[in-house]
C-alpha cells in the first residue's frame, strides 16, 4: 500500500485544484509533468513491464489483481485508444470555454454533483472490464479483426497473404513462436496494417480515419521522437501538423497492394462512419470536403466551432435541460474513450516492448491539443486536459454505447461548456473513487472469497433494474435534489448515498455494464437465421427460474435506457415536468409494424455471409432508419451472450434480494412499476440458448451443474434449428482452440478469482435493489419507447441510427467474435462448474461429521445390545455367570499373594538352651517335648523342617508356601483366622 | 504332588488318632487299601436325645484335600433337622468356600483346609446337640423339632437311639 501512496497525493492536488475552480498555470505545469513523471520509478521497482506499471499505478490495488499476461496487453490496447479518442473530444471543447467566464460557478456547482456521480460510476468499470477481458482471452485473436466469418478457408488466405507481404511482421511472430500462449495473438499484429492500407482507394471520409491511424503506426525512429516530444509541453500547433505529415510518409512508404475480404472492408466502413457521427454530424457537407489530409484536418477543426455557438444560445432556454445534458456526456467522453483505446491497442500488437513507446506517442498527442488551449482558453480546461491521464485505465466497452445516446442528445442540444465542466468533474470525481475501491478492496480481502463474491454479484445483477426510475423523477423536482446532493462530501457519494438522485447515477453506470452485451451484434452476419427460430423461444421464457428472470431484467433495461434517455429530450422539448404513463402505449400501431420492418430487415440479409455482410454495410451507410439499432442487438444478444457470465450472474439475483431485504430503509420506487415490469422476460432467452447452443456442439463438455442443467434443460426442445449454424463456426477456430487449451483454462481460472475478489467492492457502494415482477405485455412494452422519439425529434433520428450502429460494429470488430467463441466454452465453463462443485462438497461432508458420532452411538448401542441379549432369555447362565464372577473376586492372584506375605526359607530359633535342651529330649526319647518345640503346617498337619520354603501372612501364621497357596489362590483369606491378606497390607507396611 | 499330600495328610491324621482316640467318636479306614474313605462312629452325647444311641457314618475326602471339604454321610438312621433322610449331613463347615447359594450361611463359617477329621467330628457331634432350624436338611424334623420338639420329635429320636444300639455292634 505505501506504494501507491505519492501517485493518490497527486491525485488529491488534482483535485483539490479542480474543487478551487480557479486554479493557476504554475500549478497546472507542476501537476502536469508529476503525473507524466512520477510513473517511470514505479516502473522501474516492479518486475511488470512499465507500460502495465503505469496503468497500475494510476488506477490503484484493484486492476493489478487482474495482472496477466493477455490482460496487460488489452489494457495497454485500451489506454491508447483512449487516447486517441480523447484529443476529439477535448477539441470541441475547447472551443466551447470562448462562450465567457459567466459560466464559471455553473461549473462549479455542477462540478459537486457530477463528482458523487463518477464516484459511484467509476465501480462497475471493474466488472465491466472483467467481462470484456474474458471475453478477450476466450477468443481467438487471429480472427478478431475479420468479423463474423470465421471459416477455414478465410483463415488461411488471410494467414497467406499476411506473410507474404509483411516480412517485419512475420520476423515477430517467429520470435514469439516459443511462447505458445501469445502464438495466437501475434499472428494478428500485421493484420491492422492491412486494414489501413486499404482506406487508400476509398472515399474521402476514409482517407481522415487514415490519416488518424497511421499516427497510431509508425516506425521505431518515429516514436523515439514522440518519446522527446513528451518532455516538451510547448510545441507549436504547425509542428503538430508535421508530425502528422511525416507519420503518413512513414506509413505510405510500406504500403503495397493487398487483397483483402469483404470483412475488412465492412469493419472500415463502420469506421468511417463512426468519425462522421462524432466529428461534425451538424454539418453534412464535411465529407465533401477536399481530398488532401491537411486540409481534412483544418477542416475538422473549423466544423467543430461552428455548433457550439448555436449550444450556447441553448443554455439560457432552460436551465433544467442543462443539468439533464450534464450527467449523459459526462458519461459519454468516458466511454468514446474506451473504444478508441481498445482499437488503437489491438493494431499495435501483444508485445510490451512495443506498448511503451504507444504510449509516449499518445502523451505527445495530449501535448499537441494543449497547445491551442494555451492560446485560447481559459485555465479550467488546461486541467481537464492534465487530468484526463488517470482515468484513462478504468474503461470498457460497455461506456461506448452510453455515448452513443448522450450524443445523439449532444446534436439536439450540444453544449460546450457543460460539457468541459462534465470532464472535468468526472476526471476529478474519478480520484476520491479510486482510493475508495482501493479501500474496500482491502477489506473484502479479508471476507470469505467465494460466498462473498457470489453475494456481491447478485447484488449487481439485482441493482441494475433502478436504472428505470431513477431517471424520471429527477425532471420534475431537480432543483430540490440538487441542494442535498452538492452539499455532501465526495466520499460519501462513493459510498452509495441515499437520495434519489443518486439512484439515477447508478443507473446511468449499469447501463454501461449490460450495454456490453449488445456489443456482439454488427459483426455476426447470421444473426438473421439465429432470430427466425428464437421467436417462439421467448414466449415459454416467461416461466423462466426467478433467478433467470432477474438476470434477464437487467439486461433488458439497459436496452430500455435507451427510449428513456430519449424521452428526456422529448420532455426538454415540449416544457413539460411529467411521464406519460406505459398503458398509453400498448395500442400504439407503429411499434409492431416496426417490429415487422426489423425482421424483414435480417431475413433479407440471410441468404449467404458475404451478402450478408455487405448488407449490413449497405444498410448503416445507405438506409439508416430509426428500428435497426435496437432490435438487432437483442437478436445478437439472445445466442451470443457469453455462458459464464450468464450462469455467474443468474445466483447473483437471489443473494441481491436477501440483501434488500436487509436494508429497512429502501429508497421508494418514484416510477410507475409497469414500467419497470416491460424489461423483465426477454434476454432471459440470451442466457437459455447460449447455454443449450454450447451444450449442443460440445458433447464432450463435462455435464452443468444441477442448478443450470434443470435451468437449461428445456432449451434444446425450443432450438433445434439453432444448433446448425453453430455447428459451421466451429471448425475454423479448432486449431487456435488447441494451442490456447492449456493457458486458456490457467487464465480463466484466474480471472475467475479475482472477480470473486474484486465483487465485494461495490457491496459496499450500493444501494439495494427493486425487486422486479413478470409483466404479461413485455414483447410488446419494448417497442413503446422508440416511436415517441422518433416523433420528438424526426430530423435527427435517421443520423442517431447510423451513429449506434457504426459505434457497435466498431467495438465488435475490435474486441469481440462470436463465432469463434464457441471451442473455448467448454473451457470456460470450468470455473463456474468447478464452483458450484466445491459448493456441492460443503454439504454433503456435513451430513457425514453428523453421522460419525451417531454412528459410533450406534454401534455402541448394538454393541450392547449384544452384550446383553442372549442373557436376558437365559436366566440360568445369568446366575452361573454371577457364580463364577463372585469366585474370581474372593481369590487372590499370585502376584498379590507374592506383594502382601513373606516368602523366606525356614530357620529354626538356636540358642545353647534350646539345642541342649533338644539333645536331652532325645536321649529321653519322649516326642511331645519335640512337638512342643517344633512347628506344624495346620494346613498338611507337617512339622516346619528347617531349610523348608514357607510363607508368612500379613497375620503372622506361617505356612508351607506349597499348602498356602493353593488355598490362597481360591481365598485370599487366613485358614487359621480369616484375615484378609489384603487388608492387611498398610499395617505391614 | 497334590495327591501326595492329601494322601500323606489323611494317613498322619488316621495315625494320630489312633494313638490318641478322642472321646466321642472313633475312625477308621473301612479299606484298608483306601485313605479316602474313612468309617467314624459317633456315640450319643450325653444329657442331650440322642444319649445312649451309637450312630454309624461314612466320611468320602476329595483329591485335592484339604482344598475342599469330605463328604459325610449317617449309615444308621437318625432323625435330625440337619440329616437328610438319605442320611447326609448338611452343615456349613463341610461347605465348600464362597457364598452361600441360598443365603443362610456365612462365607466365614465354610470349609477352612486347617480343618481335620477331629474338628469335623467334633462340629457334627455338637450340632446333635444343638441343631440349627434356620437351614433344614429334613424339613419334617425341624417342624417337629420346632413344634414338638417334646412330643413327636423326642419319640423319633428315642426309637432312632434304640435302633442303633441294636446294630451298633453287629
Amino acid at each position: 500500500m505505501s506504494q501507491w501512496t505519492p501517485e493518490f497525493n497527486e491525485l488529491y492536488t488534482l483535485k483539490v485544484a479542480m474543487k478551487s475552480g480557479t486554479p493557476d498555470a504554475p500549478t497546472t505545469q507542476e501537476s502536469l509533468k508529476a503525473v507524466l513523471l512520477h510513473p517511470q520509478p514505479l516502473g522501474a521497482t516492479k518486475s511488470f513491464p512499465a507500460e502495465v506499471e503505469m496503468i497500475n499505478s494510476k488506477v490503484g490495488n484493484e486492476f493489478s489483481h487482474l495482472c496477466d499476461d493477455s490482460q496487460k496487453q488489452e489494457k495497454d490496447m485500451t489506454g491508447n485508444q483512449q487516447e486517441q479518442e480523447k484529443s476529439g473530444v477535448v477539441r470541441k471543447k475547447r472551443k466551447s470555454q470562448q462562450a465567457g467566464p459567466s459560466y464559471v460557478q455553473n461549473c462549479v456547482k455542477e462540478n459537486q454533483e457530477i463528482l458523487g456521480r463518477r464516484q459511484q460510476l467509476e465501480t462497475p468499470s471493474d466488472e465491466d472490464n472483467d467481462s470484456s477481458l474474458s471475453e478477450c482471452l476466450s477468443s481467438p485473436s487471429s480472427s478478431l479483426h475479420f468479423g463474423g466469418s470465421d471459416t477455414v478457408t478465410s483463415d488461411e488466405d488471410k494467414e497467406v497473404s499476411v506473410r507474404h507481404t509483411q516480412p517485419v511482421l512475420s520476423a515477430k511472430s517467429r520470435s514469439h513462436s516459443a511462447r505458445s500462449h501469445k502464438w495466437p495473438r501475434t499472428e494478428a499484429d500485421p493484420v491492422p496494417s492491412l486494414l489501413m492500407k486499404r482506406p487508400c482507394f476509398h472515399g474521402s471520409a476514409l482517407r481522415r480515419v487514415t490519416c488518424r491511424k497511421r499516427l497510431v503506426k509508425s516506425s521505431s525512429s518515429q516514436r523515439t521522437q514522440k518519446q522527446k516530444e513528451r518532455m516538451l509541453v510547448q510545441r507549436k500547433k504547425r509542428e503538430a501538423l508535421a508530425q502528422r505529415k511525416y507519420a503518413l510518409l512513414s506509413s505510405s512508404s510500406s504500403s503495397s497492394e493487398n487483397d483483402l475480404s469483404s470483412d475488412s472492408s465492412s469493419s472500415s466502413s463502420t469506421d468511417g462512419e463512426e468519425d462522421l457521427c462524432a466529428s461534425a454530424s451538424e454539418n453534412p457537407s464535411n465529407p465533401a470536403a477536399p481530398s488532401g489530409s491537411i486540409d481534412e484536418d483544418v477542416v475538422v477543426i473549423e466544423a467543430s466551432f461552428t455548433p457550439q455557438v448555436t449550444a450556447n444560445e441553448e443554455i439560457n432556454v432552460t436551465s433544467t435541460d442543462s443539468e439533464v445534458e450534464i450527467v449523459t456526456v459526462g458519461e459519454s467522453y468516458r466511454s468514446r474513450s474506451t473504444l478508441g483505446h481498445s482499437r488503437s491497442h489491438w493494431s499495435q500488437g501483444s508485445s510490451s516492448h512495443t506498448g511503451r513507446p504507444q504510449e509516449s506517442r499518445n502523451r505527445s498527442r495530449i501535448s499537441t491539443v494543449i497547445q491551442p488551449l494555451r492560446q485560447n482558453a481559459a485555465e479550467v480546461v488546461d486541467l481537464t486536459v492534465d487530468e484526463d491521464e488517470p482515468t484513462i485505465v478504468p474503461t470498457t466497452s460497455a461506456r461506448m454505447d452510453s455515448q452513443t445516446t448522450s450524443a445523439s442528445i449532444n446534436n439536439s442540444n450540444p453544449s460546450t461548456s457543460e460539457q468541459a465542466s462534465d470532464t472535468t468533474s468526472t476526471v476529478a470525481s474519478s480520484q476520491p473513487s479510486t482510493v475508495s475501491e482501493t479501500e474496500a478492496t482491502l477489506t473484502s480481502n479479508s471476507a470469505t472469497g467465494s460466498s462473498v463474491g457470489d453475494d456481491v454479484r447478485r447484488t449487481a445483477s439485482s441493482a441494475v433494474p433502478e436504472s428505470g426510475p431513477p431517471a424520471m423523477p429527477r425532471l420534475p423536482s431537480c432543483c430540490p435534489q440538487h441542494s442535498p446532493c452538492g452539499g455532501t462530501s465526495q466520499s460519501h457519494h462513493a459510498l452509495a448515498h441515499p437520495h434519489s438522485s443518486c439512484f439515477q447515477q447508478h443507473g446511468h453506470h449499469f447501463q454501461h455494464h449490460h450495454h456490453h452485451h449488445h456489443t456482439p451484434h454488427p459483426a455476426v452476419p447470421v444473426s438473421p437465421s439465429f432470430s427466425d427460430p428464437a421467436c417462439p423461444v421467448e414466449r415459454p421464457q416467461v416461466q423462466a427460474p426467478c433467478g433467470a428472470n432477474s438476470s434477464s431484467g437487467s439486461s433488458y433495461h439497459d436496452q430500455q435506457a435507451l427510449p428513456v434517455d430519449l424521452s428526456n429530450s422529448a420532455l426538454r422539448t415540449h416544457g413539460s415536468g411529467g411521464f406519460h404513463g406505459a398503458s398509453a402505449f400498448d395500442p400504439c400501431c407503429p411499434v409492431t409494424s416496426s417490429r415487422a420492418a426489423v425482421f424483414g430487415h435480417q431475413a433479407a440479409a440471410a441468404p449467404t455471409q458475404p451478402l450478408s455482410i455487405d448488407g449490413y454495410g449497405s444498410s448503416m451507410v445507405a438506409q439508416p432508419q430509426p428500428q435497426p439499432p435496437p432490435q438487432p442487438s437483442l437478436s445478437s444478444c439472445r445466442h451470443y451472450m457469453p455462458p459464464p457470465y450468464a450462469s455467474l450472474t443468474r445466483p447473483l439475483h437471489h443473494q441481491a434480494s436477501a440483501c434488500h431485504h436487509s436494508h429497512g430503509n429502501a429508497p421508494p420506487q418514484t416510477q410507475p412499476p409497469p414500467q419497470v415490469d416491460y424489461v423483465i422476460p426477454h434476454p432471459v432467452h440470451a442466457f437459455h440458448s447460449q447455454i443449450s447452443s454450447h451444450a449442443a456442439s460440445h458433447p464432450v463438455a463435462p455435464p452443468p451443474p444441477t442448478h443450470l442443467g434443470s435451468t437449461a434443460a428445456p432449451i434444446p426442445q425450443h432450438l433445434p434449428p439453432a444448433h446448425q449454424p453453430i455447428s459451421h463456426h466451429i471448425p475454423a477456430p479448432a486449431p487456435s482452440a488447441q494451442r490456447l487449451h492449456p493457458h486458456e483454462v490457467m487464465q480463466r481460472m484466474e480471472v475467475q478469482r479475482r472477480r470473486m475478489m474484486q465483487h465485494p467492492t461495490r457491496a459496499h457502494e450500493r444501494p439495494p435493489p427493486h425487486p422486479h415482477r413478470m409483466h404479461p405485455n413485455y414483447g410488446h412494452g419494448h417497442h413503446i419507447h422508440v416511436p415517441q422519439t422518433m416523433s420528438s425529434h424526426p430530423r435527427q433520428a435517421p443520423e442517431r441510427t447510423a451513429w449506434e450502429l457504426g459505434i457497435e460494429a466498431g467495438v465488435t470488430a475490435a474486441t469481440y467474435t462470436p463465432g469463434a467463441l464457441h471451442p473455448h466454452l467448454a473451457h470456460y465453463h470450468a470455473p463456474p462448474r468447478l464452483h458450484h462443485l466445491q459448493l456441492g462438497a460443503l454439504p454433503l461432508m456435513v451430513p457425514d461429521m453428523a453421522g460419525y458420532p451417531h454412528i459410533r452411538y450406534i454401534s455402541s448401542g448394538l454393541d450392547g445390545a449384544s452384550f446383553r441379549g442372549p442373557f436376558r432369555g437365559n436366566f440360568e447362565e445369568l446366575i452361573h455367570l454371577e457364580e463364577r464372577l463372585g469366585n474370581v473376586n474372593r481369590g487372590a492372584s499370585q502376584g498379590t499373594i507374592e506383594r502382601c506375605t513373606y516368602p523366606h526359607k525356614y530357620k529354626k530359633v538356636t540358642t545353647d538352651w534350646f539345642s541342649q535342651r533338644k539333645l536331652h529330649c532325645k536321649q529321653d526319647g519322649e516326642e511331645g517335648t519335640e512337638e512342643d518345640t517344633e512347628e506344624k503346617c495346620t494346613i498338611c498337619l507337617s512339622i516346619l523342617e528347617e531349610g523348608e520354603d514357607v510363607r508368612r501372612l500379613p497375620c503372622m501364621h506361617l505356612f508351607h508356601q506349597v499348602c498356602v497357596d493353593q488355598w490362597l489362590i481360591t481365598n485370599k483369606k487366613c485358614p487359621i483366622c480369616r484375615v484378609d491378606i489384603e487388608a492387611q497390607l498398610p499395617s505391614e507396611s | 504332588m497334590t495327591e501326595l499330600q492329601s494322601a500323606l495328610l489323611l494317613r498322619r491324621q488316621l495315625a494320630e488318632l489312633n494313638k490318641n482316640p478322642v472321646e466321642g467318636f472313633s475312625a477308621g479306614l473301612i479299606d484298608d487299601n483306601d485313605l479316602y474313605r474313612w468309617e467314624v462312629l459317633i456315640i450319643g452325647p450325653p444329657d442331650t436325645l440322642y444319649e445312649g444311641g451309637v450312630f454309624k457314618a461314612h466320611l468320602t475326602f476329595p483329591k485335592d484335600y484339604p482344598l475342599r471339604p469330605p463328604k459325610m454321610k449317617f449309615i444308621t438312621e437318625i432323625w435330625h433337622p440337619n440329616v437328610d433322610k438319605n442320611g447326609d449331613v448338611c452343615i456349613s463347615i463341610l461347605h465348600e468356600p464362597g457364598e452361600d447359594k441360598y443365603g443362610y450361611e456365612k462365607p466365614e463359617e465354610r470349609w477352612l483346609p486347617i480343618h481335620t477329621v477331629e474338628t469335623i467330628m467334633i462340629s457334627v457331634i455338637s450340632m446333635l446337640a444343638d441343631p440349627n432350624g434356620d437351614s433344614p436338611a429334613n424339613v419334617d424334623a425341624a417342624k417337629e423339632w420346632r413344634e414338638d420338639r417334646n412330643g413327636e420329635f423326642k419319640r423319633k429320636v428315642a426309637r432312632c437311639v434304640r435302633k442303633s444300639q441294636e446294630t451298633a455292634f453287629e
